[in-house]
């Protein structure tokens, strides 16, 4: 766990309809509907709950035909405050932090729902959207101009711009029309 | 004071009632440590002045026009400001949408929250509208 995860967990501890919801889970698995008719909040708020006590993995769920039924993360909850905060992850260099940090501002800002809104004019913002869409590209895998195409397609219209700047900034090289990703 | 004058009056009492409660509900959550909610509650304050605001641009628009009778006045601002509810929460609409088919919860209460204010307000302007 890293500094920024257990900050995540504890803010979302922090919040007395979060903890009544973990009150409830505790005692067995239950769905959004059952859960905020005995909070008496309405079923979106509860499952906007879920979601952050899912995201900070306090809370699990699984499909079961028409419900979703929600469960404590038994693991994760039995772990100590001492734990939590002795863990080895928080060693991780400040300035490691603060970039992962941009790197995950520029992305949420600039992608929605997996779609790039636009290119960024900034380099160091571009080469992070670049870097982004180039995981979808196998190392060492032989492409097609068209197979690149198609799979920049997916996040944006502009592909031959993102193509090319995959070229300019080492990202791709491209030999005799055939593209490859480079070790990023 | 003519008819349209005395909607506005009702109407504009109305949602300040509606958002002082709202207000209200964001200290109580608040003091209660319910951030998240308060936070909705806020959004849900912010909608309200939305649509007050909207009140005297709607009336603004039809009454700087040649001058007309108190009927058509009313008419005109019940249609000018009935076409907010469609054009202010045309965007809200898609990204509620757009949320709901990528799950994300988030977007989808506040997108949500700020919808049913937008339909709690319409009904109000609309029984007011019907005197009733």
């Amino acid at each position: 766990m890293t500094e920024s995860d257990a900050i995540k967990l504890f803010k979302c501890l922090a919040d007395k309809s979060r903890l009544m919801i973990l009150k409830n889970l505790i005692k067995e698995p239950i769905y959004v509907e059952l859960l905020a008719e005995k909070l008496n909040l309405s079923a979106s708020t509860v499952s906007f709950h879920l979601k952050k006590l899912e995201d900070a993995g306090i809370v699990n769920s699984k499909k079961e035909q028409y419900y979703t039924i929600y469960s404590v993360n038994k693991e994760m909850l039995s772990y100590s405050v001492l734990d939590i905060i002795n863990e080895k992850d928080f060693d991780i260099s400040i300035q490691d932090q603060r970039e992962a940090e941009y790197r995950k501002k520029v992305i949420d800002n600039f992608f929605e729902y997996g779609k790039l809104k636009q290119i960024p004019v900034q380099r160091k913002k571009r080469l992070i959207v670049l870097e982004e869409i180039a995981k979808s590209f196998e190392v060492n895998k032989k492409y097609t101009e068209k197979e690149v195409n198609i799979i920049i397609a997916d996040y944006n219209d502009d592909f031959c711009t993102i193509r090319r700047e995959f070229i300019a900034e080492n990202i791709m090289k491209r030999e005799n029309g055939i593209y490859e990703r480079m070790e990023i | 004071m003519d008819k349209t004058e005395q909607i506005i009056k009702i109407y504009r009492n109305n949602i300040e009632k509606r958002k002082k409660a709202c207000l209200d509900k964001i200290n109580e959550l608040i003091l209660d440590n319910r951030i998240d909610e308060a936070n909705l509650e806020k959004v849900k304050a912010n909608i309200y002045d939305v649509f007050n605001t909207m009140i005297n641009a709607s009336y603004k628009k039809v009454s700087s026009k040649n001058s007309m009778d108190e009927n058509s006045l009313y008419e005109k601002f019940n249609t000018e400001y009935l076409k907010t509810f469609e054009r202010i929460p045309s965007s809200w609409r898609e990204r509620l949408e757009n949320a709901k088919k990528y799950n994300d919860i988030d977007t989808e209460v506040v997108e949500k929250t700020k919808l049913e204010v937008v339909d709690e307000l319409r009904i109000n302007f609309l029984e007011l509208m019907e005197g009733k």
